[in-house]
Order: C-alpha cells, then sequence, then structure tokens
C-alpha cells in the first residue's frame, strides 16, 4: 500500500514538473526555492544538449 | 496553493542565475573533455615534428593510406621518418589548409608536400551550414577561424551562428559530445543483432555513403567539374606551399577497384583528369595518379580506405617515386 502510494506521488510529481498538472502533490520538495528550479532547468538543458545530436548523420566517429 | 506557486522576478532571476552557473560548469567540462581530440592530436603532434621534410596532406584516405616509415624510413633507429602525415579524416580542403599553416609554423624545412585526393576535392567549392560543423570540422571554430571563414560559403544567418558558437566549448566541440552518446546508441542497437562489419575508421557500410550513387551521377559532376578552377583553399595551400619553396605534388589517392571500374574508367572522369593536369601544370605542380595502384580489393578495409598491409604497399611505392628529395622526376604521371 505504502509502495502503492508513493508510485501514485512520483507519478503526479513527475506530471507536475513536465507541465501535465498544474498543481503539485502533497510534499513536494522546496517549491518556492529558485535554487531546485535553477538546477531543475540547468539539468534538463543538459539532457537536451546531450541527447539533440541524434538526428544528425555521423559517419566519422570512431577516430 | 496558488499563491505558492507564484514565481516572484527575483526568484526567477535566481533561478536563471543559477541554471546558467550549471550550464558554465558544463561548458568548462566539456573544454577539459575534449583537449584532446583527433585535430587538436594532429595539431599537437606537428608541433613536435619540427625536423620533418615530406608532408603528406588531404583527408582519411590520405590519413590511413600513408605510413611515414614505409614511404621514407629514419636515417637512424634514433631518428624519425623525414615524412610526416598531416592528413585528417572527414576534413574538406579548409581545414587541410589550416593544418598546413600549422605545419609551415612548426616545420623547420619542408621541401616536398604530397597532397591526396579523389573524386572532385580539388574543385567542388566548400559550403557549409554551422550545424554542419560536427567532428573533426570543428577546428573551424578555434583554429584560425577568421582566416578559415575566407574559404568556406555560409550565409549570412549561419556566419552569425558560426560567430556566436565558437565562443562556447559546449557549442563548438558538441559533435564529440554527441559522438559519445551516438556510439552508446549503436551499441545497444546492436544487442541481439548480426555483428556489424567495422573497420578503424567506422561501420564499413557508412563509407558506401561517400561515393556517388552511380555511374551517370559521377559523370555529370565529372562533366560540370571539368570547367571549374580549382577550389580557394586548394589554391591557397598551393600558394602557400611554393611561397616557402615547397614542392606540391597531387596525388589521386589508390581506391578500390570496384571504384575505379565504376567510376574512374570513364571517358568522362579522364576528361576531368586532363583538366586539373592542365590547372595543376599552369601552376608548376606535379600530378600523380595512384588510383589504380593496388588492385587488390581486399587490400581496402572499406568503399575508399586502405587496410594497414595496403597502406604500407602503397606508401613503399609513393616513396620509391618521391622520397628521394634531389630527384623527382619520377614523382609525377606525365599528362594522357
Amino acid at each position: 500500500m505504502k509502495k502503492m502510494k508513493l508510485l501514485t506521488w512520483l507519478i503526479q510529481f513527475l506530471e507536475f514538473l513536465g507541465g501535465e498538472r498544474d498543481i503539485p502533490p502533497a510534499g513536494f520538495p522546496a517549491l518556492g526555492n529558485p535554487l531546485f528550479w535553477g538546477i531543475w532547468w540547468g539539468a534538463l538543458s543538459l539532457v537536451i544538449y546531450v541527447f539533440c545530436g541524434q538526428s544528425s548523420k555521423f559517419i566519422y566517429i570512431d577516430f | 496553493m496558488q499563491e505558492k506557486l507564484l514565481i516572484t522576478g527575483r526568484r526567477l532571476f535566481a533561478a536563471l542565475l543559477v541554471c546558467l552557473a550549471i550550464l558554465a560548469a558544463g561548458n568548462f567540462v566539456v573544454q577539459r573533455l575534449t583537449a584532446h581530440t583527433v585535430a587538436r592530436r594532429i595539431l599537437a603532434d606537428t608541433r613536435a615534428a619540427s625536423p620533418s621534410q615530406i608532408i603528406a596532406l588531404g583527408n582519411s584516405l590520405m590519413r590511413s593510406g600513408f605510413i611515414p616509415d614505409s614511404f621514407g624510413p629514419p636515417a637512424s633507429p634514433q631518428d624519425s621518418s623525414p615524412a610526416f602525415n598531416l592528413a585528417m579524416g572527414a576534413s574538406t580542403p579548409v581545414e587541410q589548409l589550416l593544418l598546413f599553416r600549422a605545419g609551415l609554423r612548426s616545420f623547420s624545412k619542408p621541401r616536398l608536400l604530397l597532397y591526396g585526393f579523389y573524386d572532385f576535392q580539388l574543385t567542388d567549392p566548400v559550403a557549409f551550414a554551422n550545424a554542419d560543423l560536427v567532428g573533426n570540422h570543428d577546428i573551424l571554430y578555434y583554429q584560425e577561424p577568421q582566416f578559415a571563414r575566407r574559404y568556406f560559403s555560409m550565409t549570412r544567418y549561419e556566419s552569425a551562428a558560426f560567430e556566436a558558437t565558437r565562443r562556447f566549448p559546449m557549442l563548438a566541440e558538441r559533435g564529440a559530445v554527441w559522438a559519445k552518446v551516438e556510439l552508446l546508441r549503436r551499441y545497444l542497437s546492436q544487442q541481439g543483432m548480426p555483428a556489424e562489419v567495422r573497420n578503424q575508421f567506422g561501420r564499413v557500410g557508412d563509407f558506401t555513403l561517400l561515393e556517388a550513387r552511380n555511374r551517370e551521377e559521377f559523370e555529370q559532376h565529372c562533366a560540370i567539374a571539368s570547367y571549374e578552377k580549382l577550389n580557394a583553399p586548394v589554391s591557397e595551400i598551393i600558394r602557400e606551399a611554393q611561397q616557402q619553396g615547397i614542392r606540391v605534388v597531387v596525388i589521386v589517392m589508390p581506391l578500390p577497384p570496384k571504384h575505379v571500374q565504376s567510376f574512374y574508367d570513364t571517358p568522362a572522369w579522364s576528361a576531368y583528369q586532363r583538366h586539373i593536369q592542365q590547372l595543376l601544370a599552369a601552376q608548376s605542380v606535379s600530378y600523380l595518379d595512384a588510383s589504380a595502384w593496388i588492385p587488390d580489393g581486399s587490400k581496402f578495409g572499406d568503399a575508399l580506405h586502405l587496410t594497414p598491409e595496403g597502406a604500407d604497399e602503397f606508401s613503399r611505392r609513393l616513396g620509391a617515386l618521391c622520397s628521394d628529395l634531389e630527384n623527382l622526376n619520377a614523382c609525377s604521371t606525365t599528362e594522357k
């Protein structure tokens, strides 16, 4: 039961981060903390940076 | 709850600062991790090879095909070969010009430049979009970028993107990061699949993409190129070499029998070669056709590149003709 609640909370947490829902689940950490949002957007930017080249045509990448 | 969600301007600014700090850290990490990319390693090797008298320049065909020790063995075990391989894979004549200029600053007394090419490398104009500058092309961002910019065309918009990109290592070296992800993606996609044929340069099948699709397309390209001048970076390589008193030999690199039969054994290619020979002769540049020197297809690792065994054979044969700097008469092909 506890695991189910945690899973539901996690889904709601990710949905809030992804913009799917407007209200975060209860106990959402540091909602007003700019440090949290700065790290979140910084991390997202880095993930986009690392993976946005996948559609490029690579042939000479091994040397 | 709604009130708690409101983000004030101050908080937004603080969050942006934190985000920028993370990106700056990413920029620093990428700069450190890409300190030894292929182009940077070649530039570093160039600085350590000052006694070299013979320079081999070109793209991956020369990089994989020219073995300095086979071309001209060192005079004694302590010495290095008088030849130096300055070629770089996946490069156009613009990157080759930059490497050559770096070589001219390092080598104390260079006397011979062996410039290898295939297909239309000498005459096709070089044009880039900023998005094309990944992999070894990234040298254009940091090695004399303003000089290099004169030798390839870009739209005004792309040019602005180029200027912005070259100032941030994270953007300029993005190809090195993406290549790691691509390798991981390929590794994962290979799970449970038949193994792909690979060689020292990557997937063998990829290099067929660099050839013309068929003979008709190739002949049409020949017909157009037969009216072109040497492109600007190639002309500049020749000009700078001759200004330093370096003799230039332009070599049609060995290619697999299939490529030779499909594309080079055609009247269109012969006409294009006559045109090239005339252009080169007008500038006192020698021309050497080595395209059919290696008739054994097994000495090629893919549609373009020699295997180490083939490279050794090519380098020895080239060395027999071109390593005696006092007598280079044999180091050319007479006009057909």
